[in-house]
């Protein structure tokens, strides 16, 4: 200890410590451990139970987009494995139907209105 | 031996290292901070937390110095979730002290009339045998602030106990 000390204020300090051993304090700390460790279980458990039911919910979702991916996916025509199969497959499947239809829904839609426009004017 | 079983996950070991320790720990805390039920409640978390670190502890003998960091650090959080170490003003004791000059004053009073970052390092020096360096690595106050906290804590205490030591030695300190 290299530092200047007030003498009589360290011979205050030095005063040997007036706490005697108390068992029940060391029962308490204790205690307080084993209600620590238990908090920690509860809370592994209780997050463990959400992911499990969260990866439950998204479950469903997530089997319906991939039967939805396959079955766009499948051929509207039976092709074979040969050429003419792989050159259509990008238009022969569900997928390309679904798009089909909706391009030609966009392309009526201005023309019902147009229609309507003109039936208002006259 | 018995700091290696704790390591292990002895929980009866550990439960022998707080019976050994206590003592000292809680000297410590009392000294720190004034209320002795708070005292207690700060002294189990900061062996709570050597219970759930001890097995990052690598050397069994710097045991007690690793045990006394901890208590520190208890004490540290405590202040700095209540800033009390940020608070500059004087505590309500110190100006009714001044108020009483010639009131006797036991240590633990007499320390309870400085601010929060003064008696942390009044303690850490005097009944910690801890350099202005250490107290400085442990507290993360600037080195100056130690010395001056040190410095003018002392002028405090000396003027707040010479007559509780007058009182003692049956007449005024030559």
């Amino acid at each position: 200890m290299s530092d200047q000390h007030d003498i009589s204020l360290q011979a205050l300090f030095d005063e040997p410590a007036q706490i005697a051993d108390d068992s029940e304090f060391v029962v308490r700390t204790m205690q307080r451990i084993d209600q620590r460790q238990r908090r920690s279980l509860y809370i592994w458990l209780a997050v463990s139970g959400g992911l499990i039911i969260i990866a439950s919910l998204f479950a469903l979702p997530l089997e319906i987009a991939t039967f939805i991916t396959q079955s766009f996916t499948t051929p509207l025509f039976s092709l074979g494995s040969g050429w003419l199969g792989w050159l259509m497959a990008p238009i022969n499947n569900a997928g390309a139907l679904v798009v089909l239809l909706i391009r030609l829904l966009r392309f009526a839609r201005p023309k019902s209105s147009e229609w309507r426009v003109s039936l208002l004017s006259f | 031996m018995i700091i290696t079983l704790a390591r292990e996950g002895d929980k009866d070991a550990f439960a022998e290292l707080v019976k050994r320790r206590q003592s000292l720990v809680r000297h410590l805390m009392r000294r720190l901070c004034s209320d002795v039920v708070l005292a207690d409640d700060l002294c189990q978390q900061a062996f709570l937390q050597a219970y759930l670190k001890i097995s990052s502890l690598r050397d069994s003998n710097a045991f007690g110095g690793w045990l006394k960091q901890l208590t520190i650090n208890t004490w540290l959080q405590h202040c700095r979730k209540r800033d009390l170490l940020q608070k500059t003003d004087e505590p309500e004791d110190l100006l009714a002290t001044r108020e009483q000059p010639g009131m006797a004053m036991d240590l633990d009073a007499a320390l309870l009339t400085l601010k929060t970052s003064e008696r942390l390092c009044i303690v850490l020096s005097y009944q910690e045998g801890m350099s202005h360096e250490e107290i400085a690595n442990t507290t993360e106050l600037p080195l100056g602030t130690v010395k001056s906290h040190i410095t003018r804590g002392t002028a405090r205490l000396q003027t707040s106990l010479s007559a509780y030591r007058d009182s003692r030695l049956g007449g005024p300190e030559s």
